[in-house]
């Protein structure tokens, strides 16, 4: 269970740079709310890899 | 005689449930916002979007500080009377009580609208007796589970939280793997930018988006050991509900559709966002999105009705739920008659609370539900209401009392850091600018004053752009003093100032309650520690 919540966080942080990375081109200004977006999710997904690590040895 | 012990609420809420909790509350709310936002802030609501998401990231980090802080019951309207007094305290508490009873009464008839897509039956339009008796069995269904207990109430939560995480995480990935197109956000941007009014207003409708996140501090007093939990729990949720916010409003504006968008009433073609965000569908924004997802869609035409009646259903429960812990949490508090506090025997559950403020979101229901029962009442709101529904009327206070009662709680969070630095902090938010403070070295918050200035811009906002909210909530404020004041004059109790606590012997006593055990011993040493560099400089602790 923790190698699929682990696998889970990683791909939500690639999707996020995925996001982060096609909207890079269009410009700071423009898409900036869409960057925020990608960096959210890489945050999110570094987070949840960081609590995943923090507990492992905890049932909570 | 042996002493009888007074029934306390049940720590029964786990990390999940925790989140849940939160999730169920603020999860339902972008299935109400995103059109709404959609249809006022056009091309800029991934911005108004953005402004209210910034905002709420600063007030979930205040409330996570706070409730891991001060675990009880009550949440924001707790840590407003312990930072600056029970008036305030009371004011806080009765517009979040206004936002929570809305809530029931919003989102149960919302997620009636929804299920009618399946049984037009109960549809208010054609049969409106129908849907008036179904929203109200709802309702009460709702408060029944929650008298049973917190456990029952938090699984049911868990269950629909967990189907709707993974149905928006599907459609969201596949609308930006297969349909997004940044080329098409910019030009939606550069052409359908909105007068500074229309954003106004947008950045008002989408904090209604991120209205909620008190639940966990609510249930902070039934958390299995909060000040570690809630910190975990609730940066999640906040992440989690920004990802989806600005998901949903990036898409709608630079996706391109799957299916062919149909012409609005005058036969003009329209884009996806204007079609989201038109009179007609705003109410259904997220149901009619997920059927533009490619290779999704045709399924999800199929159960995103069926999920967002579920999820409006668990937001309205969230509502019954929260109510009745801020009644709880005044009672205690010394600002709503004992009552309140009365604790079930069995079942551990405040049914006072719960049965008062689930009739006043009966009450509102019907007020809702006039318009379309009676053709005499249609005309009577048509001439008094500006020929808004009830609902539109409720939603206008949903935003007014959301943005008070958070203003409140930063001003709170700033004094709380001056007045008791001695209460160990597990999660503090960061960026603070360190110095003394009647002798003691204090942390003050930066991020409280953004987010003040932040939430006080999103209230002026609903003031300028609802015209019944500025009325009709601040007279539910004065109402509501006006009720305060009558029953502390009546038990003898100081009318704007505030009675007195001990509040260390309360700390102590809510940690030990929590089970956080360490940071009691922390706690009562920083006192020691502090009463003796008091008596050192001859000062009176």
């Amino acid at each position: 269970m923790i190698v699929v919540r682990a696998l889970l966080a990683i791909a939500m942080m690639v999707v996020g740079g995925t996001i982060f990375v096609r909207m890079l081109p269009y410009g700071i200004a423009q898409t900036f709310t869409g960057l925020v977006l990608g960096l959210a999710m890489i945050g999110l997904g570094a987070y949840r890899l960081h609590q995943i690590y923090y507990y492992r040895r905890s049932p909570r | 005689m042996p002493k009888l012990h007074k029934p306390e609420l049940r720590r029964s809420v786990t990390p999940w449930g925790s989140f849940s909790w939160g999730y169920s509350d603020v999860g339902a709310d972008i299935f109400v916002g995103l059109g709404l936002v959609l249809g006022a802030a056009a091309g800029a609501s991934n911005v108004a979007f953005l402004f209210a998401g910034i905002v709420y990231i600063c007030i979930g980090l205040a409330y996570t500080e706070l409730a891991a802080t001060y675990p009880v019951a009550g949440g924001g309207q707790y840590f407003v009377t312990r930072g600056l007094g029970d008036i305030f305290g009371f004011i806080a508490g009765w517009a979040v009580l206004l936002d929570f009873t809305i809530d029931i009464a919003l989102f149960t008839w919302s997620c009636v609208e929804y299920l009618t897509e399946l049984l037009p039956v109960i549809s208010v339009g054609t049969h409106p007796w129908a849907h008036f008796a179904v929203v109200i069995s709802l309702v009460v269904g709702l408060c029944v589970l929650n008298v049973i207990g917190v456990r029952e109430s938090t699984a049911f939560n868990g269950i629909v939280s967990a189907m709707d995480v993974v149905s928006e995480t599907a459609i969201l990935t596949l609308g930006f793997l297969f349909a997004f197109d940044p080329g098409l956000l910019i030009h939606t941007m550069q052409h359908s930018w909105p007068s500074p009014y229309s954003l106004m207003l947008g950045t008002s409708l989408a904090i209604v988006s991120f209205v909620g996140l008190e639940s966990i501090s609510q249930a902070a007093e039934e958390t299995q050991r909060p000040a570690s939990v809630i910190p975990r729990t609730s940066i999640a949720l906040i992440l989690t509900i920004l990802i989806f916010a600005l998901s949903y409003a990036n898409l709608a504006l630079g996706m391109h559709t799957w299916h062919a968008i149909p012409p609005d009433a005058h036969g003009h073609a329209q884009l996806l966002w204007q079609y989201l965000g038109n009179s007609d569908n705003n109410g259904k924004a997220v149901a009619l999105i997920a059927e533009q997802v490619p290779y999704w869609g045709a399924l999800a035409a199929f159960y995103v009705p069926v999920l967002g009646s579920v999820l409006l259903l668990i937001s309205a429960n969230s509502g019954v739920f929260g109510s009745s812990r801020i009644a709880y949490a005044m009672a205690s508090g010394g600002l709503l008659p004992s009552v309140f506090q009365r604790v079930h025997p069995k079942f551990r559950t405040p049914t006072a609370s719960l049965f008062v403020f689930t009739g006043v979101a009966v009450l509102e229901v019907i007020f809702a539900a006039l318009p379309s029962l009676s053709p005499g009442a249609a005309a009577f709101y048509a001439k008094h209401f500006n020929g808004e529904a009830g609902i539109g009327f409720l939603g206008d206070l949903y935003a007014f009392g959301a943005a008070t009662s958070y203003s409140f709680v930063f001003v709170a969070l700033i004094a709380l850091r001056l007045t008791d630095p001695l209460s160990p902090r597990k999660f503090k938010i960061p960026l603070n600018v360190p110095l003394t403070f009647r002798g003691e070295r204090v942390q003050f918050p930066i991020i409280g004053v953004i987010g003040f200035i932040g939430i006080f811009a999103i209230l002026i906002f609903t003031l300028i752009t609802h015209p019944i909210g500025r009325i009709a909530g601040p007279a539910w404020i004065i109402f509501g003093i006006g009720l305060y004041l009558l029953y502390r004059k009546r038990k003898k109790l100081p009318l704007f100032r505030s009675h007195k606590r001990d509040w260390r012997s309360e700390q102590v006593e809510i940690l030990r309650r929590a089970g956080e055990l360490e940071l009691m011993d922390e706690y009562i040493a920083n006192v020691k520690a502090s009463d003796a560099r008091a008596k050192a400089a001859g000062v009176t602790p």
